[in-house]
């Protein structure tokens, strides 16, 4: 392994360390304003990077990536509103133990598991980059399609058991979904004719709706003058061995199912936490503790999503393609260098390709460093009254939505969102669930299409790969072992 | 009497009021600007046109009397007609311009997906930068040609699949005009973007695609994409010996990026802004950063750039209608 003796010195540099602890400040604080999130902070930190050295510039991008995805669940977490989309799991079991036990270590479990996730992606981005970039071709439109369906009946898996409420918060996040102009037609479809429409409902305008303005309502509700921190010996950080094992489990599949999604472009850190949170809810030891504060609730996603941006890296050296909407930006900063990524970038800039795998360990650690250092800070965010903190993050979240794209329209749009959300939670529906099938609805139909497109119209073409067949078999599957628990529940429990 | 006086006064006024006119569009232009330029980007912050427009401003302010400063705005989506729609909705003073490509000037319009009916809704600044887009073919393609993808294509109708990365855009008009062209019946495969269309290509989901000249540059050098025609009119210079298809016998399409102020700013301020965004884009500086990043320069002033933007109008037009979409 001719890499791992390659010169490091290059690394090391004050120039490099400056900035990926730089990056990592901006990305956690971005990161952790609810609206703002990742895209942002590394659309912000570009323009930086044209007068740095390449990999300097590179490596301060990739801070605040990593660290990005860290900071989104400090306020998933603390307030139940997630900074970035790659954190809407986390809400689940993160905001319930922050306000039933304990805030410091509910961030703890999320930092340790992230960080394990980050080094995780990195080290197959090492080692591992190439041949998975070309595995990742594999995967065409059917089996993309086909991914989405098992992402969507993990939907099923989570939530409750009014099954009826679950399928319309189904159809409400897929109707979701499916507003805009149709990528495949151009048709426009229920967008009311309002041109900020045409490309869907914005989806930092429904994650803040969905969780943030929502949640102000139900705070409002609940009394002003509380606060949702007495005690404060509960803002303590750090973990046990003990507890780090017991999320061992959770955040290896986390890790592994972040990385393999994040390889695949398109699906990303937005699906791949839910994905992974379905799965270590289903295999745990502990199932009922789920969505009541459960650590491994906290790990899995936690450590898919930094896994999952290691993972998004490998299509992009390897192939010129960018695996996330980070990606995408990050790509500029090569492009303004003159670095085009591709096949060629391995040998052509050995020395830059080298210095950002592990610098991206080296960011991981950063990560943790800062986290370690921040999050008590964080934490005391919880100790402010309820009046004033409702009226900060709403001011947080409006500038996060019109900072997303500047249109006021997005504004009123996550007002409304909001109004009907705070509706649904108040009637006991799952709005994880809604979601889930926004995030899956584009995924689902516009590969469906484009299969059959592909095939001129046949099915064979959802089993013409063993990549396709495998993901069949593994629906048919899933949906026989949850016909046959239904079927032995209802023989044990004669009505 | 009366009515000579009142005729005198008329006159006087008339005179008046145009020498008022006059004095005060040039008083506009001589303080001009007093206060810092909106500059709308049709491209979120971070993107590639975002990253291009934030790479010129500074040498066009440079190039701007009364330390002119622009404020940058972006407003994404919708093929940049949300952006365009800005500056057709903006006071036309000279403090506001925006950046567009042909897409929401002359596409857009004829789908009926504007508030304005087309470029003619605007002033015309200058144009900046062109694009050329290629069909590519995977290494190991049957194909070694345009010429042998159609024959194969006009044999197995439909059979040739080919990507875009949209429909009714810069990349599917110019396909369907060849389509047309060349009677032949390619399946058109839609992607999200240039990226993915390149993703499918590269995993053998379709024949060919249609991608950026600079997003395959690693790729030709490598070997593993084959660029055989550039379905615009201009050529890079690292891709000059591949033809066009104009040099084909068929019909280029033309994809330019420009600036564009809302109708009736006054023409003295469209000659300075114009005049200032020529003097940028001769900065040996600002060429050698474009240059990098392999952007085609090409400055047209207000006339030209009127030009190439009406013939490509008629030409889109045309191909709108022959597929019965024109709305």
């Amino acid at each position: 392994m001719e890499i791992l003796f390659n010169d490091l010195t290059n690394l090391f540099t004050l120039t490099n360390l400056l900035c990926i602890l730089l990056g990592t400040v901006v990305g956690m604080v971005f990161g952790a304003l609810p609206g703002l999130g990742t895209v942002i902070a590394v659309a912000l930190l570009l323009p930086v990077t044209f007068t740095l050295p390449p990999l300097a510039g590179i490596l301060m991008l990739l801070a605040t990536y990593q660290a990005g995805e860290y900071g989104g669940s400090i306020s998933a977490i603390l307030l139940g509103v997630p900074g970035t989309p790659q954190a809407a799991a986390t809400v689940l079991d993160g905001y319930p133990m922050a306000q039933n036990d304990s805030p410091g270590k509910a961030l703890s479990y999320s930092l340790v598991s992230s960080s394990i996730g980050g080094i995780f992606g990195g080290l197959v981005l090492i080692f591992v980059s190439v041949p998975l970039a070309k595995f990742a071709l594999n995967f065409g439109s059917p089996e993309y399609f086909l991914l989405g369906v098992i992402g969507l009946m993990a939907v099923g898996l989570l939530s409750g058991t009014d099954k009826i409420k679950s399928s319309i918060a189904v159809v409400l996040g897929l109707i979701a979904g499916t507003v805009g102009i149709d990528s495949l037609t151009g048709v426009s479809r229920a967008t009311f004719n309002q041109p900020e429409l045409m490309d869907g409902v914005n989806l930092v305008a429904f994650l803040v709706g969905m969780f943030a303005i929502s949640e102000l309502f139900m705070m409002i509700s609940k009394g002003l003058n509380n606060k949702y921190v007495a005690d404060r010996s509960t803002l303590k950080t750090g973990l046990t061995w003990k507890e780090v094992k017991g999320i061992a489990k959770s955040t290896t599949i986390g890790s592994l199912i972040g990385a393999g999604t994040g390889i695949l472009p398109g699906i990303g850190g937005g699906a791949s936490c839910w994905f992974a949170y379905a799965v270590v809810s289903k295999t745990s030891k502990n199932p009922e503790a789920f969505g009541k504060g459960s650590p491994e609730g906290i790990a899995a996603p936690e450590s898919s999503n930094n896994a999952s941006a290691g993972g998004a890296l490998v299509p992009f050296l390897a192939l010129g393609i960018p695996g996330s909407a980070a990606i995408a930006i990050i790509m500029g900063a090569f492009i303004m260098h003159g670095i085009q990524p591709g096949p060629n970038v391995f040998t052509a800039e050995r020395d830059l390709v080298y210095g950002i795998f592990y610098g991206f360990i080296l960011t991981t650690i950063a990560m943790y460093l800062i986290g370690r250092l921040l999050t008590p800070m964080f934490s005391r965010v919880l100790v402010v009254p309820n009046s004033f903190l409702i009226s900060i993050v709403l001011v947080l979240c409006l500038i996060g939505i019109y900072a997303s794209k500047g249109a006021f329209f997005d504004l009123w749009l996550a007002l409304g969102i909001g109004i009907l959300f705070y509706i649904l939670k108040r009637l006991n529906y799952p709005v994880s669930s809604v979601i889930i099938a926004y995030v899956l609805a584009p995924i689902i139909e516009e590969n469906f299409r484009r299969s059959l497109t592909l095939s001129n119209g046949n099915y064979e073409v959802f089993f013409s790969s063993v990549y396709a067949i495998a993901l069949v078999l593994m629906i048919v599957a899933a949906l026989a072992a949850s016909v046959y628990a239904d079927f032995k529940k209802r023989r044990h429990q004669p009505s | 009497m009366l009515t000579f006086l009142t005729k005198t006064a008329a006159t006087t006024l008339a005179c008046a009021t145009i020498v008022l006119a006059t004095g005060t569009s040039m008083a506009a232009a001589e303080g001009y600007p007093e206060k810092p330029i909106t500059w709308i980007i049709p491209d979120g912050a971070g993107g590639g046109l975002d990253s291009i427009v934030r790479t010129i401003y500074p040498y066009v302010e440079k190039n701007l009397p009364n330390d002119a400063t622009f404020v940058l705005k972006n407003q994404p989506g919708a093929t940049q007609t949300i952006a365009v729609s800005a500056v057709f909705n903006a006071e036309p003073d000279g403090y506001t311009i925006g950046q567009a490509s042909v897409a929401p000037l002359t596409i857009m319009p004829h789908l009926g997906r504007t508030t304005y009916s087309g470029y003619e809704d605007f002033e015309l600044i200058a144009n900046v930068f062109d694009a050329a887009h290629y069909i590519v073919l995977p290494a190991d393609s049957p194909f070694a040609n345009l010429e042998e993808l159609l024959a194969h294509a006009k044999e197995n109708p439909g059979q040739v699949r080919i990507g875009v990365d949209g429909v009714y855009n810069v990349q599917h008009l110019p396909l369907l005009n060849l389509e047309l062209s060349a009677d032949v019946d390619l399946n058109e495969i839609t992607y999200k973007s240039s990226a993915d269309t390149k993703k499918a290509v590269l995993g053998g989901e379709i024949e060919a695609g249609i991608m950026p000249s600079h997003t395959i540059i690693g790729e030709y050098e490598a070997g593993t994409l084959v660029p055989i025609v550039d379905v615009m009119e201009i050529k890079p210079d690292y891709f000059a010996e591949i033809p066009s298809l104009n040099d084909l016998g068929y019909t280029s399409s033309q994809l330019f990026v420009g600036v564009i102020a809302p109708k009736g700013t006054p023409d003295d301020i469209q000659a300075i802004l114009s005049g200032a965004i020529d003097a940028a884009l001769q900065d040996p500086e600002l060429v050698a950063a474009l240059e990098k990043r392999k952007i085609m320069i090409n400055y047209n002033d207000s006339e030209t750039y009127l030009a190439r933007m009406q013939e490509l109008d008629v030409v889109n037009k045309g191909i709108l209608t022959d597929l019965g979409v024109l709305k």
